[in-house]
């Protein structure tokens, strides 16, 4: 680059440059060179002049501009770490010939030099906020990041629509909108909606991303994933099966639902299935199992913080309130609020910041992660593997300290079966088969039953019913969040139940958990016909891979709910 | 390797400066660019550089044997065997899996469709290659005797992968005799970084916006959404293939190379033979001096001439029908243009030959986009509201609202504004430096965002390296 300047010697350059600009040089389109008289020759001698020496004027400063660049992209320190996205950045390739045939090697380093770049955080923070100009922003929120497709659904009183169940209840997502929408045909849908804008007092204005939308309600940011709809069949299946299976056994199925339940502006609904219609249709074709719907009591506590805004799951407080609606449920006692202890934890952004596509406002505005100690710690807590072999004795609540992961503060996350021995003494021993919805639910039962198994749905290596007898399980509950029961989560739930007796007990490291995780994405696009059902992370999962290298992505990400 | 890329940019880019910018002669400035265009190349192609190399190889011993045997069968020979040769190697890397997809589709015919990735920058290459060899023939060029300076013409990397088609007689003069002028190098950073932007800033953004609506499904997009999205579309390939141009043409000059323009601002044309000498004007030209003067003989055959060069400008585009129909869209609106006469369509006001052109334009990008007939279909019923969705909805609203200053800044830049800003800077000696100094301040600060941005990028593929 230094020698950019220095080749030739500029003197010389200039003679070249200004001659061939009089002269009319091939490279100097346009109207010099045309002859004329004296003095506009002259004038344009003068005018060429002055454009060569605007164009050196101009070099020195592109060059060393460019040489400053180069000094920070080059020779400054590399990031190693990204505190946004919460991974080790990529690391300089090891060379083989094997990689660099098949062009990995090349692309390796490449993506190593672009994903070490110095400052990496504070200039993505930066582009971000560049987007964010894009364009005109309702009360200060706006469109970030790749955007992922989820098509508008068949609205009501359209003639060829309404033939999946989930369709016709993603536009009855409220009794007022479902009346309104029958007594208005297909043309006037527009005029609903405009009309619903301008009454509507909640309304939000709110953005649309990676099926997940951005919206300002009361003084602060809220990120929700779209839910699509899905009968659920798979999962209401299972759990019957169950039913049957265990006759002797109490069978209860709560499916959460998210927070674009509660907290979707109006003007958004057409692109939201409602949660609640779905719950309900699934709990009225359960036989011998008690269906749960925590919608009515979730809803009377919208106020308060019972979900998260920055990530895609409840709060411990929402969890609280669905416990409670169990504990009642299966008739055991229940520890109120009061017994526990509250703790936050500041500065918490989830994981929808990423799944917004880095919405900048999302980031600047953190909330607080709460949640609930019980008073009276008369527990016990053991951590055993996805084949329930024993690991460790440990506590019930981890200190995360990785701010985006505080959502596994509870039970350690998906990573391990676990069993609790509570001071209750009732005779009731309940398994809990969750998602990651379970995690923030699970802690409210310590006061409730004797002793509680808590196994993951998707990660499960065991036959599920024998462990249910092997255990002498009094209570089986299924609690999940909407999406894990409408999805491919739910498939899982029948393999566990009729495979082959115990599988043989296979260690809970990271290999193992990768592999059914990654059995359960493959299965997941066989399965799944609209695109919507899936969580928004399994849609989102590739482009963040794209980014962050191989396995940078993590195992986080991919369990999902 | 994309230029659109930090690795590039950062790396690669003043590498392969300083070593050129080292020496001032033109053999050893060669070789460094032949060297780093093998490695730029081999980046991203570390097997089918070899198949770059070879192809440079036989056509020039080829091109050798036709100046050779000018006057004997031996020439014709050798340009047939350049021919084959070149064409065959499109036919097997590019549309093999076409032609099998195509011929099963014949009853009791089932053969196993060959997986063939596509070398990049084949069709670019190719037809340099073809150029060459048939200005060769036609003896509109020199013959180029030494090896080394065909290698330069066919891989020079700011050319090499996705154009513009550079003509051997652009650059024939200034493979062994060039220098960079201040000119150059002022002009051809400016250009670049220009480029650049369009690129990462405007063809990147316009991209999620595509994205979201014609990502997957789209039977259930709302009218005003599919016209949004197909106009958004419209001026992502513009900026993505055009930024690439520019970034081609301001290497070039860096270098002291001097490419013709490939792209002359297409949305401002008014009929679509315009626009097709102002859109990819290297492709254009390429078909025009090839294929369409060959000579065939009678009125009629011209006018199937001029179907056959639009079906294969479609086909350039990619294996796939809606490539090949797209081109022969383009075709029937030019053949009806030439039915009308040029005098009848003058006398057309400006407003209707502008509306009449940008709709078949945009529209022809749907058929562009859509390679799944169904997708295609869903498209043309929801541009009329055939679906019975609705005419607008809350989301491409909300896009378009999120996203108007993009699209405002995105719909100017396809007006020559640069040049009504360079006509103004020159109108007097005082002017000009203001007006370069705006230039640099602006170009430089494109350069910083555009690299800002692609800290954030994930991926940015370039459209053109399909084809």
């Amino acid at each position: 680059m230094n020698n950019k300047k220095r080749y030739g010697s500029p003197r010389r350059e200039q003679k070249t440059a200004v001659f061939n600009a009089v002269k009319g040089a091939p490279y100097s389109k346009g109207t010099y060179g045309m002859p004329a008289e004296k003095e506009e020759v002259n004038i344009n001698r003068r005018k060429s002049d002055k454009r060569f020496w605007a164009r050196l004027a101009s070099l020195t400063v592109i060059v060393p501009m460019y040489i400053a660049l180069l000094v920070f992209a080059d020779l400054l320190p590399r990031s190693t770490v990204s505190n946004i996205e919460k991974r080790n950045l990529a690391t300089f390739p090891e060379f083989s010939w094997n990689d660099y045939w098949s062009g990995q090697y090349t692309a390796d380093v490449a993506n190593y030099f672009d994903d070490t770049v110095p400052f990496r955080d504070t200039l993505k923070q930066a582009a971000s906020y560049f987007n964010s100009i894009f364009g005109i922003k309702y009360n200060d929120v706006q469109v970030s990041g790749t955007m992922e497709v989820v098509n508008p659904k068949p609205k009501d009183g359209d003639k060829e629509g309404a033939s999946s169940a989930a369709a016709s209840s993603g536009a009855a997502s409220s009794e007022k909108n479902y009346g309104k929408s029958i007594s208005s045909d297909s043309d006037s849908q527009t005029d609903t909606d405009t009309e619903k804008q301008v009454k509507g007092e909640e309304i939000a204005e709110g953005v649309y991303a990676n099926g997940v939308i951005v919206v300002y309600q009361d003084g602060h940011y809220r990120a929700m994933s779209m839910y699509g709809g899905g009968s659920g069949d798979a999962y209401v299946n299972a759990v019957n099966n169950y039913a049957s299976d265990l006759p002797g056994v109490r069978v209860y199925s709560l499916v959460a639902p998210t927070a674009s339940e509660f907290y979707t502006p109006e003007n958004f609904s057409d692109y939201n299935a409602s949660q609640e219609d779905d719950i309900v249709d699934m709990n009225s074709k359960l036989h011998n199992v008690t269906g749960i719907n925590v919608c009515p009591a979730l809803l009377s506590h919208k106020k308060e913080t019972i979900y998260t805004r920055t990530d895609h799951h409840w709060m411990s407080l929402g969890a609280y309130y669905a416990a409670k609606e169990f504990a009642s449920a299966a008739g055991v006692p229940f520890l109120e609020l009061s017994q526990y202890t509250r703790l936050t934890k500041p500065d918490y952004v989830g994981t929808l910041y990423t799944f917004s596509g880095n919405n900048a406002d999302l980031l600047s505005d953190p909330e607080d992660f709460i949640y609930y100690v019980p008073k009276k710690q008369d527990y016990k807590t053991e951590y055993y593997d996805y084949a329930f072999n024993y690991v460790y004795e440990g506590d019930l609540f981890v200190d995360v300290q990785v701010t985006s992961e505080y959502y596994s503060t509870f039970i350690s996350g998906d990573a391990y079966s676990v069993k609790i021995t509570t001071g209750v003494k009732n005779g009731r021993r309940c398994l809990v088969v969750k998602d990651s919805y379970g995690d923030a639910f699970v802690p409210f039962l310590t006061g409730s039953f004797e002793e509680v198994y808590v196994v993951d749905m998707r990660y499960f290596q065991r036959n599920l019913v024998n462990f249910v007898n092997e255990m002498g399980i009094t209570d089986l509950l299924f609690t999940c969040c909407s999406y894990s029961a409408v999805g491919p989560n739910a498939d899982n739930l029948e393999a566990i139940r009729t495979s082959g007796v115990t599988a043989a007990p296979i260690a809970p490291d990271d290999k193992t958990e990768e592999s059914s995780s990654q059995e359960e994405s493959s299965s997941s696009e066989e399965i799944i016909n609209e695109p919507n059902d899936l969580p928004a992370e399994d849609a989102q999962e590739p482009s963040y891979d794209d980014g962050s290298g191989e396995d940078a992505g993590g195992e986080y990400y991919e369990e999902g709910y | 390797m994309v230029f659109a890329d930090l690795f590039f940019l950062y790396i690669f880019l003043p590498a392969c400066l300083l070593f050129y910018f080292l020496n001032k002669n033109v053999k050893y400035k060669n070789a460094v660019l032949i060297v780093f265009s093998l490695v730029f190349y081999a980046w991203g192609e570390p097997t089918v550089v070899f198949l770059l190399i070879l192809s440079t190889i036989v056509n020039w011993l080829l091109g050798l044997a036709i100046d050779k045997h000018r006057e004997d069968k031996m020439g014709k020979l050798a340009l047939g065997g350049s021919l084959t040769f070149s064409l065959g190697m499109l036919v097997i890397f590019k549309y093999m899996g076409f032609i099998v997809e195509n011929l099963n589709a014949i009853p009791f015919v089932s053969l196993p469709v060959p997986k063939i990735t596509l070398p990049i920058g084949i069709s670019f290459y190719t037809f340099q290659i073809l150029s060459y060899v048939i200005d060769c023939y036609w003896g509109k060029v020199k013959v180029q005797k030494n090896y080394f300076r065909f290698l330069l013409f066919v891989s020079l990397f700011p050319q090499l992968i996705a154009g513009p088609i550079v003509r051997y007689s652009v650059v024939e003069k200034e493979i062994d005799n060039r220098k960079t002028t201040v000119t150059d190098l002022a002009e051809g950073s400016c250009r670049f970084m220009i480029g650049l932007a369009k690129k990462v800033i405007l063809a990147n953004n316009l991209w999620t916006i595509v994205e979201s609506f014609f990502g997957g499904d789209i039977s259930g997009l709302s009218v005003f959404a599919t016209w949004y999205t197909v106009i958004v579309y419209a001026m992502y390939v513009y900026f993505d293939f055009s930024g690439y141009s520019d970034m081609a043409i301001g290497l070039g000059r860096i270098f002291g190379f001097h490419f013709d323009e490939n792209f002359k601002y297409p949305f401002i044309c008014r009929n679509i033979a315009e626009f097709w000498q102002r859109w990819h004007i290297s492709l254009g030209s390429f078909f025009r001096d090839y294929l369409l003067y060959v000579p065939i003989g009678g009125k009629i055959h011209a006018h199937i001439n001029l179907f056959i060069v639009w079906f294969c400008t479609g086909m350039w585009h990619g294996a796939s029908w809606n490539y090949i129909i797209w081109g022969l869209y383009f075709g029937i609106f030019i053949f009806l243009e030439q039915l009308m006469g040029k005098k009848r369509m003058k006398a057309i006001p400006a407003v209707i030959t502008h509306i009449y052109s940008k709709i078949v334009i945009i529209v022809g990008f749907g058929i562009f986009y859509f390679e799944d007939f169904t997708q295609l279909g869903n498209f043309f019923k929801n541009l009329v509201g055939l679906n019975g969705n609705a005419l607008t909805d809350t989301i491409s609203a909300t896009s378009l609202i999120n996203n108007c200053f993009l699209i405002g800044v995105a719909v100017l830049a396809c007006f020559p504004v640069s040049k009504l800003v360079n006509k103004l800077s020159d109108r007097s000696t005082r002017t000009i430096a203001v007006g370069q100094a705006l230039k640099v301040a602006y170009c430089i600060s494109l350069l910083v965002i555009s690299s800002l941005l692609l800290v954030d990028a994930t991926s940015n593929p370039f459209l053109y390296f399909r084809f």
